[in-house]
């Protein structure tokens, strides 16, 4: 029987760009105007849909492109 | 340093709470006259096991001079219909009867418990959903079709009581047949603003779906 394998996932560095920068998640939420819920539904790769406004006003924040922040993860 | 916003948290806090309270007092009001309505059921089924029953009847045209014979000063008068309350008749329409009232008192209770749940999905912020919609397509249905098909039994039952009465109907203060009143008309109105609160409701559905885990 053949082994599935599974999907490729969209994963959220968040956790990352935030410690490099020293930034909490309470402070980011603040500035991009968004809940502390959707951020951290985000950071651990539980969205499944963002929009492109969030993902500017994020990438904005720190200072990023939308590459540093999203990678596919096989 | 961290800046807050007292005057939007202050509006967007003061319509939560004044959202809240609105909708305890529906689901409070709603709870209780499904409550009362199903109290009045169970009323009617004691009433109908005892073979006690109320008729309504659209009132007969009185016959010239009927309102000026009892005070010359009454130049015209009118009466729509003629409640009767019957006790020890024995006819098959009494049953017949007696569910089709039962039925409508019973659905009036379950719209009542459903406008509760309505308004307890509203205060969990999650309005759509399969029931809902469901809800609301059965209420337009049922509506529609006892405001056209329950006044058509009422008459049938009613003319079996009355036969079995053995009324003079010549001389009696009513009528009978199918009434098909303004109540129902309205009803059927509702009944089609309801189906079309369904659409929306399935359509509501399946963007909330589409918008989960969306950030």
């Amino acid at each position: 029987m053949p082994q599935q394998t599974p999907a490729p996932i969209v994963h959220c560095r968040l956790d990352e760009l935030l410690t490099a920068r020293g930034m909490t998640l309470t402070e980011l939420s603040r500035r991009v105007d968004m809940s502390i819920v959707n951020l951290s539904v985000l950071k651990n790769d539980r969205a499944k849909a963002i929009r492109f406004s969030t993902l500017v006003a994020i990438c904005e924040v720190l200072e990023c492109n939308v590459g540093d922040l999203l990678t596919v993860r096989e | 340093m961290e800046t807050t916003h007292p005057a939007r948290t202050a509006v967007a806090g003061g319509l939560r709470k004044a959202e809240k309270i609105w909708l305890i007092v529906m689901m409070s009001v709603s709870a209780l006259v499904s409550f009362a309505i199903f109290a009045l059921g169970i009323v009617g089924i004691f009433m109908a096991a005892s073979n006690e029953t109320a008729l309504f009847f659209p009132a007969a045209e009185q016959a010239d001079g009927f309102w000026q014979g009892i005070n010359p000063h009454i130049v015209d008068g009118e009466y729509e219909s003629v409640a009767l309350t019957i006790a020890g008749v024995e006819s098959p329409g009494m049953i017949l009867y007696s569910a089709t009232v039962l039925l409508g008192v019973f659905a009036v209770s379950v719209f009542f418990a459903f406008l509760f749940y309505l308004c307890l999905r509203l205060y969990r912020r999650q309005p759509f959903g399969t029931l809902i919609t469901a809800g609301f397509g059965v209420t337009a249905v049922f509506m529609i079709a006892y405001s056209l098909l329950g006044p058509l039994v009422l008459s049938a039952a009613q003319n079996q009581i009355l036969e079995s009465m053995d009324i003079d109907m010549a001389n009696a203060p009513f009528t009978t047949g199918y009434v098909f009143a303004e109540t129902d008309a309205l009803t059927i109105i509702v009944g089609l603003v309801f189906a079309l609160v369904a659409g929306a409701f399935h359509i509501g559905h399946r963007l909330q779906r589409d918008t989960e885990g969306l950030v």
